[in-house]
């Protein structure tokens, strides 16, 4: 018995012990995961399928005629078959093949699913996307194309038969999913629709109402003029996009509510922090904090030197690994299609890019797709005034699954107008309307139009469904014709003109308060320039039209890289593709242009300083503006200078010290070009005087010495400056980009690279000083109809990425080297598969057809 | 008939023999006989892509032990390891499985180039998985073993 016990015993031990081990490398620790099912040898990350041979053969049923992929030395996929609908689902198979963690992930943000994978720490985030309503819009849209856009509906449902077909048939998942411990899941047409309304959240999703009616319930009583002068829509120095409708004007007086402003603030400050707590979130797929603009332009023939019309575009979004954007080209026989540029990653059309005849580029208009409202009531009901009662909530109900916890069931409380975005216990609740979830948008069928466009008339006829997200939609063909169209779909407010812009401040939802009156503005009615005589149309995110145009629309506007851009443009009779690239690549700064010339002045007079106060460090910091203020590379941002550090700083500091005392810095600053207007034309404006300092009035130039003398004494306190002198504190130490994988893993992304540039600057890239960049030109193009019956031998493109999503491919990375340097690749476009060279194809796929 | 008699005697007697042999054989060489199932079983169970089934090829390994509960262990720690070496050398051999074993070692301890850590780690969750299982296989034979009546 004795034996007995003691061999029970060394069961029990050599069972636990077993035990201990199997769940020691069961469990994630933090954010590692289980080390047992990572370092699988055949179920984890050794195993994983990297290769892509150089022919392949792929039996993908219910294809209707045979389908080739030719991929070129980028890895970039031209498919070509004789029916479009083979050619989408096979784009979905190969975009699939690529990109498979970035379907996941974009979806899920769509869905508000992340939970379900990363666990509670996405539950904020998935709780503000489905009070968003994106997924329910998404479902209720793929119903509308159903129905009414049969031709569309076939198309989005053939990419999805792709993807999903590479799911089931994939020998292995990229490494994302093993460090998540999740297999993909299936796509339907609803998530492809849903990439349109995530498009639509990242550009036109905005709470610069609820900021603006922050500040004036914060600080209109004691500066009741702060609106107006500091925070209009309408930024001074505005050279609009289309070209003849008047000079830019400035704002209007703005007449504000005058209700109860306190008990609303919270309901305010309640919505704002839930924003920045989602889109500051390292998780999110596109950081949409560092959104900073897009550029394009064109040139027309008897402006350019190659003879014919050129058209360039870089959209400017946060940079990822991989990249927001996969280059495609794609030709079917039954429809004519043959176009080749920038797809979305979850969608079969071509965004931007160009075909045989037309070419198209995007910047965001910055319409005002979205009302914010706030209510009387209580935790059931609220009140509304035109039906004269208390109206119950509608009330959505949403099961959150969580990874490692129980399903959360969240209720979302809605009004006539929309979602409630706050408590329904707070005083006054906030809701919002928003037009991507108001209406059955159209924006597939017009890219779709874009895709197949042959000439000026069929593109505008595409035009005209081109919903949302707002763009200036900038076009050319190869006929010679130039145009722009700030587009998209625009609600008619009740009361609401361009001149008081009433709705942009929260409006009273209980009074219904501007309502919307259920129609847009008419096409024919938004702005538009075609074939101007200047020959040439640029658009950064400016003003839409100048004054003679009658009807509100934009909600925010940018200003310097416009100005850039158009000072570049207008004087030059000849401009070539080296030009073109010149531009794309520009890092001259604007505000350092009036900004500099007002330091160096500052320093220069006597009166404004102390005895003393001029230290050997400030002399030399300013020496070194003086000395770029002479040179050639005047107020150029480039990163082996130390002039930009020293300027950026002491205008950081100019800034905070004009503007810090009356608003603080936590809701946000005016527009630098406000503080030029004030700086060049009211440099006695009260707005300069230090509310702190009551023995003085002070002025711009008090700002400004005091804004040298505080920036050289950061910039001398800063870490990476230790040990150096002004004339080390290089841009490139204090400036650099980095391009973050979507896990946010450090490894898997690439940077900080030391970068020439900034925020306003054509070429730009945002961040704070010694805070790297992380947003920029997604992509850049120039299409030169010169070479189009060449395979437009002579367009260029480039992006910040690659074609692939592994990141142990070649091709993760290959164009992101290319794009630091300021090179480009050419366009590959040849009609026809059998005219692609041999030496230029990597690799051949090839889809036989079953007769669908 | 006494030819089949015979020859069927003697078959039988040849087989008894041999399987006396082979007993012999598995009782001198156990452990190697432990070793070579622990390898194969380890090979084919992985292949299942549940690296937890490394334990059961441990387990089956530890049954065929007669010595010691140390040998039972190294032979499923040792055949476990060298199963997985295998698959792993076979997709280093064809697949850039360095390159992306270097980024997530660099990601985990914050050091680059050290693939071989991933692949040691790797290893060793087989090998202890394949130890403690057939110290357990071991273990369970010594339990329900019919033992001699003690005297």
């Amino acid at each position: 018995m004795k034996k007995k016990g003691k061999d029970i015993t060394r069961v029990a031990i050599a069972g636990g012990l077993l035990a201990a081990v199997m769940v020691a490398f069961s469990v994630p620790l933090g954010s590692i995961p289980a080390i047992g099912n990572l370092l699988n040898p055949f179920g984890g990350v050794w195993n994983i399928d990297h290769t892509q041979p150089a022919k392949q053969t792929v039996e993908m049923p219910g294809l209707m005629g045979d389908v080739s992929v030719i991929k070129d030395e980028f890895g970039i996929p031209h498919v070509y078959g004789d029916y479009e609908r083979d050619v989408a689902k096979v784009f979905g198979y190969i975009q699939a093949m690529d990109r498979l963690f970035q379907l996941e992930m974009t979806k899920r943000q769509v869905a508000g699913s992340l939970s379900e994978v990363v666990g509670d720490i996405a539950l904020s985030t998935d709780k503000y996307f489905r009070t968003l309503g994106l997924r329910k819009a998404a479902t209720d849209l793929t119903g509308y194309i159903q129905v009414n856009d049969p031709l569309v509906y076939d198309l989005l449902e053939a990419y999805t038969e792709g993807v999903n077909y590479y799911i089931e048939h994939a020998k292995t998942f990229p490494f994302e999913f093993h460090f998540l411990g999740i297999t993909p899941s299936t796509w339907e047409v609803e998530d492809v629709v849903g990439l349109e309304k995530y498009m639509d959240y990242t550009l036109t999703f905005e709470t610069k109402d609820i900021i603006r009616t922050l500040i004036n319930d914060t600080h209109g009583d004691q500066y009741p003029g702060i609106i107006e002068e500091l925070f209009p829509i309408t930024t001074p120095f505005q050279k609009p996009i289309t070209v003849d409708y008047g000079s830019a004007i400035g704002e209007h007086p703005i007449v504000p509510f005058d209700d109860d402003k306190s008990s609303r603030i919270s309901a305010l400050q309640h919505v704002l922090e839930w924003t920045d707590e989602v889109i500051g979130w390292e998780g999110a797929a596109i950081d949409q904090a560092q959104l900073i603009g897009s550029n394009n332009w064109v040139v027309a023939a008897n402006k350019s030197a190659t003879g014919a019309p050129i058209l360039c575009n870089d959209m400017h979004l946060s940079w990822s690994l991989p990249a927001i954007w996969y280059e495609a080209h794609l030709v079917a026989t039954n429809t004519g299609l043959n176009v080749q540029g920038f797809s979305l990653v979850g969608a079969p059309l071509i965004v931007v890019g160009h075909n045989e005849n037309v070419a198209w580029g995007m910047t965001n208009a910055g319409f005002d797709h979205i009302d914010w409202y706030f209510y009387d009531g209580n935790e059931t009901h609220y009140y509304y005034e035109p039906d004269g009662e208390y109206k119950p909530y509608q009330q959505r109900v949403e099961h959150i699954k969580v990874k490692g916890g129980n399903t959360v069931e969240y209720t979302i409380n809605e009004t006539i107008h929309g979602a409630i975005m706050t408590d329904t216990t707070i005083d006054k609740p906030l809701a919002f309307r928003w037009v991507a979830t108001d209406i059955n948008t159209k924006t597939y069928r017009a890219v779709y139009g874009f895709n197949h466009a042959s000439n000026i008339t069929e593109f505008e006829m595409a035009l005209q469904n081109f919903s949302q997200p707002s763009q200036n939609i900038v076009y050319a063909d190869k006929f010679g014709n130039i145009s722009i169209r700030p587009t998209g779909y625009v609600p008619y407010r009740e009361g609401v003109t361009n001149e008081s812009k009433e709705c942009s401040f929260v409006l009273n939802g209980s009074a219904g308060e501007h309502e919307w009156n259920g129609s847009q503005i008419a096409f024919d009615d938004l702005p538009h320039s075609v074939n101007p005589s200047q020959a040439y149309l640029v658009s950064a995110n400016q003003l839409s039209a100048g004054q003679e145009y009658p009807i509100y629309l934009q909600s925010r506007t940018s200003n310097y890289r416009a100005r850039r851009i158009n000072e570049l443009l207008a004087p030059d009779s000849s401009v070539s593709v080296e030009d073109m690239i010149a531009i794309q690549l520009d890092v001259y700064d604007k505000i350092a242009e009036w900004f500099i010339p007002l330091v160096l002045d500052a320093f220069d007079d006597d009166s404004l300083w102390d005895p003393g106060e001029r230290t050997a460090l400030i002399n030399q910091s300013i020496s070194q503006l003086n000395s770029w203020n002479n040179s050639v590379d005047k107020y150029m941002m480039f990163e082996n200078l130390s002039a930009p550090t020293i300027y950026t700083e002491i205008f950081d500091n100019f800034v905070e010290h004009t503007f810090g005392d009356e608003i603080g810095s936590e809701l946000a600053m005016p527009h630098p070009a406000i503080l030029e207007n004030l700086s060049l034309n009211v440099p006695a404006s009260p707005w300069f005087n230090d509310t702190g300092n009551p023995s003085k009035n002070e002025t711009r130039d008090d700002m400004l010495v005091m804004s040298i003398i505080s920036g050289v004494e950061a910039l001398s306190n800063r870490d990476q400056l230790t040990g150096l002198s002004p004339a080390d504190w290089k841009w490139g130490l204090a400036h650099t980009v980095q391009f973050d994988h979507l896990t946010g893993i450090s490894v898997f992304g690439r940077g900080p690279y030391p970068a020439s540039g900034s925020g306003i600057t054509p070429n730009p890239s945002g961040a704070s000083l010694f805070k790297p960049a992380g947003s920029g030109a997604s992509e850049r193009m120039i299409i030169d109809f010169a070479g189009h019956d060449s395979n437009f031998s002579t367009s260029l493109i480039v992006i910040p990425g690659g074609s692939s999503g592994d990141a142990v491919s070649p091709h993760y990375d290959d164009q992101l080297e290319l794009f630091l340097a300021g090179e480009y690749h050419s366009l590959y476009y040849y009609a026809d598969a059998m005219a692609f060279p041999e030496s230029e194809r990597e690799s051949v796929f090839t889809f036989p057809g079953d007769g669908g | 008939m006494a030819v089949t008699n015979d020859a069927a005697g003697s078959t039988s007697s040849g087989n008894t023999l041999q399987r006396g042999k082979l007993v012999a054989s598995m009782d001198k060489f156990d452990y190697l006989w432990a070793l070579g199932v622990a390898l194969g079983a380890g090979l084919l169970l992985t292949l299942t892509g549940v690296w937890q089934l490394a334990a059961l090829a441990g387990f089956l390994s530890g049954m065929l032990v007669r010595r010691k509960g140390g040998i039972a262990w190294w032979t499923g720690f040792l055949g476990v390891l060298g199963s997985w070496l295998i698959i792993i050398m076979y997709f280093i051999a064809t697949q850039p499985a360095i390159a992306l074993m270097n980024l997530i070692i660099e990601y985990l301890i914050g050091s680059s180039g050290l693939w071989i850590i991933g692949l040691l780690l790797t290893v060793m969750i087989g090998a202890l998985l394949g130890g403690t299982g057939s110290y357990l296989g071991y273990a369970l034979i010594l339990l329900v073993k019919k033992r001699p009546p003690s005297t």
